[in-house]
């Protein structure tokens, strides 16, 4: 039997997965062998369909850093996919998946506009903002918490419960656009614009306050989860949820805990949405962000740098894929079979980077 | 209210009803033996959308849906090799790769429609499956109208399910693949091909799950929209769980959902004072209510999720 001390380190061993022990260089080596293998997949379905590979990829990675202008689009992507990569780095580091950054996003979108139309939100200009992304917060979180605490008390898989959480919260915003919240001096469904909007860093470019908000939320995830004793059980329960109950950490607590936290981060993302890019609410405004954080945080396998390098080649890839479909036809969402071979490759990689390290005699017998 | 206890509002609900839960049985029968083999595939709901597109191109240029709905039963199984691969073979944690698939699903599909297609709002179309009566048992007042005037996939997905059933309980590779589920070292020391019997789950659960996607876009719709799936995969998913990974009660709740989502039409079409969102909405909430109220995992496949090495042993 070994000793409770030894027990935790396991642990943590066990946590820092194949990927955490590969050499840097190593990792950087598979980093880029999988991108460079996902574009390649991609052009080759790109030139199945008559495509040139070569001015779709100009389109996609190379004109998003063209003027200071596109710089600013790329930023006003980056920040809901750096908010909700980060919130759910918080459940994946229990190894719990939190699929619901889309809902969440909608519910904190409609927070914001709750208040950010509201009487008291005009009444009080600026200060309506951090009213209304805390408002935003407690959505997100609320949403969130369904699923976790369907978890923690039924024990109902998180990943199907979020997913079902996603369909009904885009539903429920549309029905806030229709009804509710439906500007009433308008024709179509979206909300009156909201009574303040974030701030605009830069003249020419619609970069907006909202990054600092997210850069923040990367600073604030690193703190709690390097540095505190909540991130660290979050890290054990990851690890070993024996172990973890062993040492005395209630399961159902953190999960619903790390649920709720992570709702709160993709709640603020919905509410930048509103209050910093679209100044209003609208349909599909959480778009395919919810699904982009989470490929940030796999990525960037949960570190908080990783998280935000992660986010900003996937803000690159949407900026330039809006570009990429109105110049060559090429839909959008093209960009997701892109990350998702880079996931999976960079997977694969791992997969034979962690045997080669510890060759098997029965390899040399062959 | 009295509206709709007539018999003209309940025999077209229920026929639509079996119709819609064609593609839950499918998906859900598939899933169980997934499961059984210890392979927990997330992948469905992509697999689904693929071969609604692909089983819709086929039958489009072909003009043969039979061709097109094998080729969606196909193109769902080469998505289930892929995950099978990374899952099985190279161990990597199966919600991810699932997850994965699914993105690359989405992208992929709305990718190449419109690559084909282009956006016009003038929609290819294909001629839907034709209805079958069945002589005899179709003029049975109500249950005739109700069971037996349905299209050919939908007497074979019933047929498909109690055939999983006997293979699960009556035969020995049925064994076989509760052994792998439950505990594989127990079964590979008796002889079992771990590896092998978890591609066959992962793979017949492809094929399942792309012969219902090939029956939202040739067998109810006649033509593909983006995202037709829309989330049938992961109500697959809770089926299976919620049927106790039992492909006989995966029938039933199937039927069960495949009702609510006929409801939810007909309702709208029925002219409600209630928002239409409501009704898109009812069938996801009341999955998840169902999975909140009888969704516990106790009778899961004990190895279920769990990578296999074969050689470390």
């Amino acid at each position: 039997m070994k000793s409770f001390g030894a027990r935790i380190d396991d642990t943590i061993r066990n946590f820092s997965s194949r990927m955490v022990r590969q050499s840097v260089g190593r990792k950087a080596a598979i980093f880029s062998l999988s991108v460079l293998a996902a574009l390649v997949i991609g052009a080759a379905f790109l030139l199945v369909l008559k495509v040139n590979p070569l001015t779709a990829y100009y389109y996609l990675l190379i004109r998003p850093f063209g003027s200071f202008n596109s710089i600013g689009e790329m930023s006003i992507k980056l920040v809901p996919i750096l908010l909700v990569g980060v919130g759910v780095s918080f459940t994946f580091s229990a190894k719990l998946s939190n699929l619901g950054g889309e809902g969440q996003m909608c519910l904190g979108a409609i927070g914001m506009t709750i208040v950010g139309t509201s009487a008291l939100g005009t009444s009080l200009g600026g200060w309506s903002i951090p009213l209304g992304m805390l408002a935003a917060a407690l959505f997100g979180a609320v949403w969130a918490g369904i699923a976790g605490f369907v978890k923690t008390c039924f024990h109902a898989s998180e990943i199907i419960t979020t997913l079902l959480l996603n369909y009904i919260a885009v539903q429920f915003l549309s029905y806030c656009v229709y009804y509710p919240l439906r500007d009433p001096g308008g024709n179509i469904p979206q909300s009156a614009k909201v009574a303040a909007v974030l701030p605009k860093l830069f003249s020419g470019s619609r970069m907006n306050a909202g990054i600092l908000i997210a850069l923040a939320a990367v600073v604030i995830y690193a703190v709690v989860i390097r540095r505190t004793s909540f991130g660290y059980r979050l890290r054990v329960l990851g690890g070993s949820v024996p172990a973890a109950e062993f040492s005395g950490i209630r399961r159902g607590k953190y999960y619903l805990l790390a649920m709720m936290l992570s709702g709160v981060f993709s709640g603020i993302a919905g509410a930048v949405e509103v209050a910093g890019t679209q100044t209003r609410l609208l349909e599909g405004l959480a778009g395919s962000y919810g699904f982009d954080g989470v490929v940030a945080a796999l990525l960037g396998m949960l570190h908080p740098v990783g998280v935000a390098a992660a986010s900003v080649l996937l803000a690159v890839l949407n900026a330039g894929a809006e570009t990429m479909q109105v110049k060559t036809g090429v839909s959008s969402l093209f960009v997701n079979v892109l990350e998702a071979l880079i996931v999976l490759f960079i997977l694969l990689g791992m997969s034979y980077a962690s045997e080669d390290k510890k060759p098997r005699a029965k390899e040399g017998a062959k | 209210m009295n509206e709709i206890l007539t018999a003209a509002f309940l025999i077209p609900l229920l026929t639509a009803g079996i119709r819609m839960s064609v593609p839950l049985i499918l998906g859900s029968v598939g899933e169980v033996v997934s499961e059984k083999t210890g392979v927990l595939n997330i992948g469905l709901e992509g697999q689904m959308l693929t071969a609604a597109l692909i089983s819709f191109i086929v039958a489009y240029y072909t003009g043969s849906l039979t061709l097109g709905i094998l080729a969606g039963g196909i193109s769902g199984m080469l998505g289930a090799l892929l995950i099978a691969f990374w899952c099985v073979s190279r161990r990597q944690d199966q919600s991810v790769v699932g997850i994965m698939f699914n993105i690359f699903a989405i992208g992929f599909t709305n990718f190449l429609y419109r690559a084909i297609f282009g956006v016009s709002t003038n929609k290819a179309k294909v001629e839907i499956l034709p209805t079958i009566e069945i002589p005899g048992l179709s003029r049975i007042p109500w249950l005739g109208e109700i069971l037996f005037r349905q299209n050919m996939l939908v007497y074979l997905a019933l047929i498909a399910a109690f055939l999983v059933l006997f293979l699960l309980r009556r035969t020995k590779f049925g064994l076989q693949i509760e052994a792998t589920g439950e505990n594989p070292k127990a079964a590979q020391a008796s002889g079992i091909r771990v590896r092998r019997v978890r591609y066959s789950g992962s793979l017949f659960c492809g094929f399942m799950a792309g012969i219902g996607g090939a029956f939202l876009s040739c067998g109810i719709v006649g033509t593909f929209t983006e995202n037709m799936s829309a989330g049938r995969g992961f109500i697959c998913l809770a089926v299976t769980i919620l049927a106790r990974w039992n492909p006989a009660f995966a029938v039933v709740a199937a039927l069960l959902f495949g009702t609510v989502q006929a409801l939810q039409l007909r309702l709208q079409a029925l002219g409600s004072t209630l928002p239409y969102q409501f009704f898109v909405a009812l069938p996801y909430v009341v999955t998840l209510v169902s999975l909140a109220v009888f969704g516990w995992n106790i009778h899961a496949p004990s190895d279920l999720g769990q990578p296999y090495n074969e050689e470390s042993r």
